[in-house]
């Protein structure tokens, strides 16, 4: 895929798989315009590298969203690759948390992802040319204690992604879906300190393997990829044997051997 | 070890590539015009097998490391070191001489031409990564140059290497302490697909018999560098046999 001369967009893009993709992009030769909310913690992705460019905006704000896509289209051009890698993940069980904090999951991870989305999308159409990456999760498949606000999230960018893909058949835009189990990242690490049990025992995958993965699936025209050794294995179990899936979990939660009954099973 | 002034940053030796996924081939090409191509250096090509010269083209993508993210091309000869006698093949007495080193970013291109001498210049590189075969490509003037596609090898294990790099950058012969490691080795025999633009880099490798068949070629998922300084070379002087500790494949 060549990337010289085309524009890019990655939120997310001061650390983690955000700040690699930006990174990887510019190597390829793309112009990255870099986006997260300080111009300071972007530092990293600038380094030694002209073609990366740093704007700050909050995902969450319709207003910034707006406008910083204006601003990099009037400086650079028409976006040719979305990558929205902008999320925060709060771990905790669900009756712990505050409304506040798991709408402001849902805001940042779903709610970013759609309005960055829509800010680049009619430009793509109109140019018929656009590539859509949405950094989702393995927990939006495979539900977990601890992770239900950070799943429920993460669920709704992959059925948003799913149907935009589907909505997009024949405008030359292509869309991934990427759901990668916990990776190394800061991210990971902060999780692991606010709520050791969450993720236990789940050892992170490297941020270049969730990006290769992703770059496969756009080259072969799918719409989810699934990086990891064990990633479609999981997501299968938790298709076909739910029940199954949540007495293994809660054992490790020391929860009772008696789970809810999720009715009859998908056909 | 020094600090340098590049494009208003600063550089500090030794320079650390962090993260790095490169694929490389090796050809055994004859060793008279191999000899002529780096005459201008006054280095010797290593004579292998009699009446050849090892000649290695690959191509590296450089995610994260002190210089930036960037594409890169290198065409490199396998050459004895200066003062060792040429045909002896003991370690110690090769280094690889960096004869093409184009690249897709300014701020590495000016690091590499200042600091080491490296013959950087800024072109179209791209890396395509397929599902057999991976594939480098290098555009001059928006024209081919030189296509390499490496087929995806058999998993192995290479050593931790260092080696002597030289380059001859304005007329002078400069050797840079190479270190290199790595996870994800591939290789084999052969696998090398070579396409030849019509230009002038083209017309070099064309003088050495390319497009051949490679002896091996591989790949190395993530790639750990540092260079060292650039000391400057002079063949005139005898050179202390205690200086040359670099090795092609030396073990650490």
């Amino acid at each position: 895929m060549t990337f010289r001369g085309r524009i890019a967009l990655v939120t997310g893009a001061a650390s983690g798989i955000g700040l690699l993709a930006a990174k990887r992009l510019a190597a390829q030769g793309a112009l990255v315009a870099a986006v997260d909310l300080s111009l300071e913690g972007l530092a990293p992705a600038l380094e030694h590298s002209p073609n990366v460019h740093a704007y700050a905006a909050d995902v969450t704000d319709q207003g910034a969203v707006n406008d910083v896509v204006a601003r990099i289209t009037r400086e650079h051009g028409g976006i040719d690759r979305l990558v929205s890698a902008a999320g925060i993940c709060l771990p905790g069980l669900l009756q712990d948390q505050a409304v506040d904090d798991i709408s402001r999951v849902m805001d940042v991870n779903y709610g970013g992802t759609v309005r960055m989305v829509k800010a680049v999308l009619d430009g793509m159409i109109e140019r018929s040319r656009g590539d859509i990456v949405l950094i989702a999760s393995l927990a939006g498949w495979v539900p977990s204690y601890r992770m239900g606000a950070y799943g429920a999230s993460k669920f709704a960018v992959v059925a948003f992604g799913e149907v935009l893909s589907h909505e997009l058949v024949g405008t030359g835009l292509r869309t991934v879906v990427v759901c990668p189990p916990p990776v190394d990242t800061p991210m990971l690490a902060g999780i692991n300190e606010a709520d050791p049990r969450a993720l236990e025992g789940l050892p992170g995958i490297e941020a270049r393997e969730v990006l290769d993965s992703a770059e496969a699936a756009l080259e072969r025209g799918e719409l989810f990829a699934f990086p990891g050794p064990k990633t479609r294995q999981a997501v299968r179990s938790r298709r076909m044997t739910p029940e199954l899936l949540w007495r293994r979990l809660s054992r490790v939660e020391n929860g009772p051997s008696r789970q809810p009954r999720h009715g009859a099973p998908p056909a | 070890m020094a600090t340098y002034e590049v494009l208003g940053s600063q550089v500090s030796t030794p320079v650390e590539i962090r993260d790095a996924r490169s694929w490389f081939s090796t050809f055994a090409v004859p060793l008279e015009s191999a000899r002529d191509l780096i005459a201008y250096s006054g280095l010797e090509p290593s004579p292998m097998m009699g009446k050849r010269a090892l000649v290695s083209l690959g191509f590296v993508r450089y995610v994260d490391g002190d210089l930036g993210p960037y594409h890169e091309v290198v065409v490199a000869v396998i050459v004895s070191a200066p003062g060792s006698a040429p045909g002896k093949k003991k370690s110690g007495e090769t280094g690889a001489f960096i004869h093409q080193l184009p690249v897709n970013q300014p701020f590495t291109c000016e690091a590499g031409r200042s600091i080491w001498g490296f013959p950087k210049f800024v072109t179209d590189i791209e890396i395509d990564e397929g599902v057999h075969r991976d594939t480098g490509t290098l555009k001059i003037d928006g024209e081919l140059a030189l296509k390499i596609s490496i087929a995806h090898g058999v998993p192995t294990r290479l050593p931790d290497t260092s080696l002597a790099a030289y380059s001859c950058g304005d007329g002078v012969l400069r050797r840079t302490e190479w270190r290199l490691d790595g996870e994800g080795s591939r290789g084999r025999p052969g696998g090398v697909k070579i396409e030849l633009g019509d230009n002038a880099f083209a017309d070099e490798l064309r003088v050495l018999g390319f497009p051949r068949r490679a002896l091996m070629s591989g790949s190395m998922r993530r790639v750990r560098m540092t260079f060292g300084d650039a000391e400057i070379v002079d063949l005139n002087k005898p050179s202390s046999p205690g200086t040359s500790d670099s090795t092609v494949g030396a073990i650490k």
